[in-house]
C-alpha cells in the first residue's frame, strides 16, 4: 500500500511538472508572437523553441469567408543548415537571409523571455 | 467556434507559471526550460554563422566549388567512391520527379538530389551542393 501511494505521489508530481513545462512554453510562444511587429485583427501569432532544434511559427486567422486558416512553420536547425516544414509539406532548405532573420529572432526571444518570465530565477 | 489548435497549446490556464510553484521543482523546470532555450539559441547561432563562413569561403567562382565539392565527396566516400557508383546512383528513378534516364541532365540533376540527401549531415558537402543549387536558381 505504500510502495503505491509513493508510486501515485511521484506520478502526480511528475504530472504537474509536465504541466508546468508546457504553460512556460505556452507564455513563451506568447511573447515570441509579438517579437514580429504588430499582429493583424484575427490573427493569432504564436512563435516558440520547442527544443535545442526546433523553432516553431504558429499563425492563425480568419479570412474573409469567416473561416479559420492556420500556418505551421518549422524550423530544424541541424549543424549544416536550417530546413524548414510548412504544414506537412516536405523540407526546405532556408536561405541565408531566412537564416539570419531566425537568429536574430531567436536572440531577441531569449532576452524578451528571460525579462519577462524568468526573471525569478 | 472552436479555433483549431497545436496539442501544446491546448488546455491549461492563461496565466503565467508563477515562482511560488517552485515548492514542486516549478524554480527547477523553470531553470531547465530557460537552460533549453539559451542552448537551441546557440545552437541557431553556431549553425547560422558555419553557413555564412563556408559560403564565404570558395569566392563565387563556379569551378573552385566543383573541385571542393568533389573533394568533399570524395573523402566521404572514402575509396568507394568511383564514376561507375554514380552512374548506378544516377539511374535510379525518384517518385517525385518524372525521371528520364535518357536526358543527361536529369541524370545529373538525380544524382545531386541523392548525394545531397546522402550528405545531409556532412557540413561542407551539403553546403557547396546548397551553393550549386541556389546558382542554378538564379
Amino acid at each position: 500500500m505504500k510502495k503505491l501511494l509513493k508510486k501515485f505521489v511521484s506520478q502526480k508530481r511528475e504530472e504537474r511538472q509536465a504541466e508546468l513545462y508546457r504553460n512556460l512554453i505556452r507564455h513563451e510562444a506568447k511573447i515570441g508572437g509579438q517579437l514580429f511587429g504588430p499582429i493583424p485583427k484575427n490573427h493569432r501569432r504564436e512563435f516558440f523553441c520547442l527544443d535545442e532544434r526546433t523553432w516553431i511559427w504558429h499563425e492563425e486567422w480568419i479570412d474573409g469567408n469567416g473561416s479559420v486558416q492556420t500556418k505551421t512553420t518549422r524550423y530544424d536547425v541541424r549543424p549544416d543548415g536550417i530546413l524548414k516544414a510548412q504544414d506537412g509539406q516536405p523540407y526546405q532548405r532556408v536561405d541565408l537571409d531566412e537564416a539570419r532573420n531566425l537568429r536574430q529572432a531567436a536572440h531577441e526571444y531569449k532576452l524578451r523571455i528571460k525579462t519577462e518570465l524568468y526573471n525569478f530565477i | 467556434m472552436n479555433i483549431p489548435s497545436l496539442n501544446i497549446f491546448a488546455g491549461g490556464p492563461d496565466s503565467a507559471p508563477a515562482p511560488y510553484e517552485g515548492a514542486d521543482g516549478g524554480i527547477t523546470i523553470a531553470r531547465e526550460r530557460f537552460g533549453h532555450v539559451d542552448h537551441a539559441e546557440h545552437t541557431l547561432d553556431t549553425t547560422v554563422a558555419n553557413l555564412e563562413a563556408i559560403l564565404a569561403l570558395p569566392a563565387h567562382d563556379p569551378e573552385r566549388v566543383n573541385e571542393t565539392e568533389m573533394a568533399a565527396i570524395k573523402s566521404s566516400y572514402n575509396d568507394s567512391f568511383s564514376a561507375e557508383q554514380t552512374e548506378i546512383v544516377s539511374t535510379e528513378p525518384t517518385p517525385a520527379a518524372k525521371f528520364d534516364p535518357n536526358d543527361p541532365e536529369a541524370r545529373e540533376q538525380a544524382a545531386r538530389d541523392l548525394a545531397m540527401q546522402a550528405h545531409l549531415d556532412n557540413p561542407v558537402v551539403s553546403a557547396a551542393r546548397q551553393q550549386l543549387f541556389d546558382r542554378q536558381q538564379q
